[in-house]
């Protein structure tokens, strides 16, 4: 039980000295530092920290292979593109606030950046929207020349800044089929540009949805519909049903490793995490800090030790 | 949609909130704060230590309760309120066809296709159309772009930042084929389906022409125009010393057939419909600027206030507790001994 008097040493000596000596005595002095890191955290400003953040261009094929429809959400079956585009949505629902992405689609030989990249937190809901858009309505040529829109990508690329790093989300199946003579070497410097492809699809031939300009569904494509590869099989790919796709991984780590990017597969919405909190890929930015919880955090452990519980119960009052 | 008033706190960082528990320390009892009594038998009942007491333990919780919230970063998450304004929804169709990669120039010059001139049409479309979204906040915007088939960017849209990265990439993206711009109309005119009608409502078509419109789809854009009652704006960036579109030349003679073509088709549709040719940067901004006066109608829009940081009261809660801790010490006995 505390009594209500100052302690006799205090009442002798006399005045505010000894009011202020009894609080500080028997360790209430610790309550001094708790009060000047508590100012400290009020009046902190933010303070510029460094850290890693990543600036990523998602490139979206959306040539028609990419409506083959053998992913699932749950329940659901998708298509290729519908689960790109489901687990870049999924990657973004922690967003860090360094973090900046934007959108392109990849059709011919071409790609088109529809948004260049923007911060994640501040910008989430329309960056959303933004992806939800995206379709193979956007395919704006019939053919898929994967090879050519990579090398394409690698120069063009560089007229955005600060220069991204690429995220080429496609299945490899390249339309009309790449003769392996026609295999080109990047002749840029590798490491300028760089990124990660990423292969989507099943590795199970399927029959392509074929779809009109406005994207409504007309059939399937017909093995007499499409140019079939004649030659041998190959690394690029091509093959005797190119009416049929498959995820064509040899051919995109061929095309990776051109262009010094790394290559994964698309199996669930985990496995962008390589890619897209690559360090490789990370960028020192200097960014305006909140540390208040610092100073808080330390004055809370002095309050919480000061106020620690006792070793033995204590002593039954009465 | 967020209601500001229905969510008035929330937490930055909500998991420091596991440390909550950290406030009930200060009332267990302690040993080392007992007094020793022969006896307490004699002692008569003190109310106001009692109290005194209670004002002790009371600033303790408080301290470290409110220094866990603190560090939970408490604040009013952001949230919208509507607000009338004055401005326009704006769909921009921003041609993307290769054509826009051109050097503006004078006619009879050889077009050059440099990447970074400031000449390129491109180039000076997305500096003026961005300067035009910085200045007009209370604005809706929507992009859409369009080469043989509409690519659409961003439905409408309260993120600036957006709808300028969006014109930043309509800014870099090397030219698409075909220029349909019906298609791209009609995408325009169906950003507006389904949207209720809340002030003035404008498709801004920044090309250089040379697209052809059909009978059927021109039909369908009078009617969506009409339906949604939607102006038009063309920010026609011809070249220099070109005639002008109105001028009483035939279009066979001067080259311009196309351009002409559209000119007098939007003419004819039900609905305001203006444009700008612009031969130089400075005419597209002036066009832009044209713009900006015209579509000045009551809109009502929402702004989206920024969240609101209460982290400094929690601290400032924390330090007054710790005032009163120090100040219950001053005036308590906690030991006979020193």
């Amino acid at each position: 039980m505390s009594a209500t008097r100052p302690t006799d040493d205090g009442r002798r000596s006399g005045g505010v000295l000894a009011y202020v000596g009894n609080a500080l005595g028997g360790g209430g002095w610790l309550l001094l530092p708790v009060i000047a890191l508590l100012a400290a955290a009020v009046w902190l400003p933010k303070l510029p920290v460094t850290r890693d953040a990543y600036d990523h261009l998602v490139i979206f094929d959306v040539s028609q292979s990419m409506n083959v429809e053998d992913y699932r959400i749950g329940d659901r079956v998708v298509s290729r593109l519908q689960f790109a585009k489901h687990a870049v949505a999924e990657a973004l629902k922690n967003p860090k606030c360094d973090t900046r992405i934007g959108w392109a689609v990849f059709a011919g030989r071409k790609i088109v950046t529809l948004l260049a990249p923007v911060e994640v937190c501040r910008n989430y809901s329309a960056l959303l929207a933004a992806l939800d858009n995206i379709d193979s309505r956007m395919a704006f040529e019939r053919s898929s020349e994967i090879q050519e829109g990579l090398l394409w990508t690698m120069t063009n690329v560089r007229d955005l800044k600060p220069l991204p790093t690429v995220i080429f989300m496609t299945d490899g199946h390249e339309a009309p089929p790449l003769p392996p003579e026609r295999i080109r070497s990047y002749d840029g410097a590798l490491g300028e540009v760089r990124g990660w492809v990423v292969g989507v699809g099943g590795l199970q031939p399927q029959p392509i949805p074929k779809s009109d300009q406005d994207g409504r569904r007309i059939g399937f494509w017909r093995a007499t519909e499409v140019l079939q590869w004649g030659g041998a099989a190959n690394v690029t790919g091509g093959t005797r049903h190119e009416h049929l796709s498959e995820l064509r991984e040899a051919h995109l780590q061929q095309l990776a490793k051109n262009v010094g990017f790394g290559y994964t597969r698309l199996i669930d919405t985990q496995s962008l995490d390589a890619a897209l909190h690559d360090r490789e890929l990370a960028h020192p930015a200097v960014v305006e800090t909140d540390l208040r919880w610092i100073p808080g955090l330390l004055a809370l452990l002095l309050l919480g030790w000061w106020f620690r519980p006792d070793q033995r119960p204590a002593r039954q009052a009465g | 949609m967020i209601d500001g008033q229905n969510l008035p706190l929330d937490f930055a960082m909500p998991w420091a909130l596991l440390l909550l528990p950290l406030a009930a320390l200060p009332l267990l009892r302690r040993r080392r704060e007992e007094l020793a009594f022969p006896s307490l038998a004699w002692l008569p009942k003190d109310r106001l230590g009692i109290w005194v007491e209670r004002f002790g333990r009371a600033a303790a919780v408080i301290a470290i309760l409110a220094t866990v919230l603190a560090l939970a970063r408490p604040g009013r998450p952001e949230w919208d309120v509507e607000r009338i304004g004055r401005g326009a929804e704006i769909v921009v169709l921003f041609d993307s066809s290769l054509s826009m990669d051109d050097e503006m120039l004078a006619r009879g010059a050889h077009p050059k296709r440099r990447r970074d001139s400031p000449l390129r049409k491109r180039n000076i479309a997305r500096q003026a159309l961005s300067a035009f979204v910085e200045r007009r906040p209370a604005d809706r915007f929507s992009l859409l772009m369009f080469g043989a088939a509409p690519f659409r960017v961003t439905p409408f849209s309260q993120s600036p930042e957006v709808i300028q990265a969006g014109i930043t990439a309509a800014g870099i993206s090397n030219g698409l084929p075909g220029t349909d711009l019906g298609r791209g109309l009609m995408a325009a005119i169906e950003q507006f389906n389904g949207r209720a009608y809340t002030g003035s409502r404008v498709i801004l078509l920044v090309s250089d022409g040379a697209a052809e419109i059909d009978e059927i789809t021109r039909q369908n854009i009078r009617n969506g125009m009409r339906q949604n009652r939607i102006a038009l704006n063309w920010i026609y960036l011809r070249s220099v010393n070109w005639p002008r579109l109105d001028s009483e030349k035939e279009p066979e003679a001067v080259g311009l057939i196309t351009d002409v073509a559209m000119h007098r088709f939007f003419k004819t549709l039900p609905t305001t419909y203006k444009v700008y040719e612009a031969e130089s940067p400075d005419a597209v901004a002036k066009a832009v600027a044209d713009i900006e006066r015209a579509q000045n109608l009551p809109l009502e829009y929402r702004e989206r206030i920024p969240r609101r940081d209460f982290t400094p009261y929690f601290y400032l809660t924390a330090i007054l507790a710790c005032l009163g801790l120090l100040a219950h010490r001053a005036t308590t006995v906690r030991s006979f001994s020193r």
